[in-house]
């Protein structure tokens, strides 16, 4: 998590931008963001409506929030990528290494079939991805 | 507890992601068509603080 910016700065290099969506307010989300150092926008979705026109509400979960699921999207906003992970209950580091690891070999953790390479830095997309929830996923505090 | 998504209201690849325009965690709108406007947006939906 410590060279977040520096992978960024590939994506950015590699003409992408990211940005990333949940149900939090901005209350909960710019904690988060600040906490783990996220340089690309928190987006808060508190009226669902975005996570309801991607079909990625989960309404099992209190409130109803987002399926995690990652589009990669082109200029003309046709999706190129879509991977969707059904990650329901909560995972441990290790379990969360393994799925970053099966993401970047293209492993059944992507819906989509085995465009491996099609986006670069796809392990760090990943790695993003968990360790967004990894930071948020503390009920302790 | 398992929970399963239903993928049929997902949109698939090859077609058009649904435009949005939603404010960030600092307060800034920010627009899908902007996103992709230098070439390729990454999307990530996280589950947040729940």
């Amino acid at each position: 998590m410590a060279d977040y910016s520096e992978h960024l700065e590939d994506f950015r290099a590699a003409g992408a931008d990211l940005v990333a969506i949940s149900v939090d307010d901005a209350a909960r989300a710019e904690p988060v963001r600040q906490e783990l150092g996220i340089k690309f926008p928190l987006l808060c979705d508190t009226r669902r409506e975005v996570v309801k026109a991607y079909g990625l509400l989960n309404t099992a979960e209190k409130g109803g929030i987002a399926f995690p699921a990652t589009f990669v999207i082109d200029r003309e906003r046709i999706i190129r990528f879509r991977a969707l992970e059904e990650v329901a209950s909560r995972v441990n580091v290790d379990q969360l290494l393994g799925l970053v690891r099966e993401l970047g070999r293209g492993g059944e953790a992507t819906t989509q079939p085995r465009k491996r390479g099609v986006f670069p830095g796809w392990m760090f997309l990943s790695a993003t991805m968990n360790a967004l929830r990894r930071g948020v996923r503390s009920p302790s505090k | 507890m398992v929970v399963t998504m239903d993928e049929r209201h997902i949109p698939p690849v090859g077609e058009r992601a649904p435009e949005f325009a939603l404010a960030d965690s600092t307060g800034v709108v920010r627009r899908l068509d902007e996103l992709v406007a230098r070439g390729i947006g990454v999307v990530v939906f996280y589950r947040g603080h729940w």
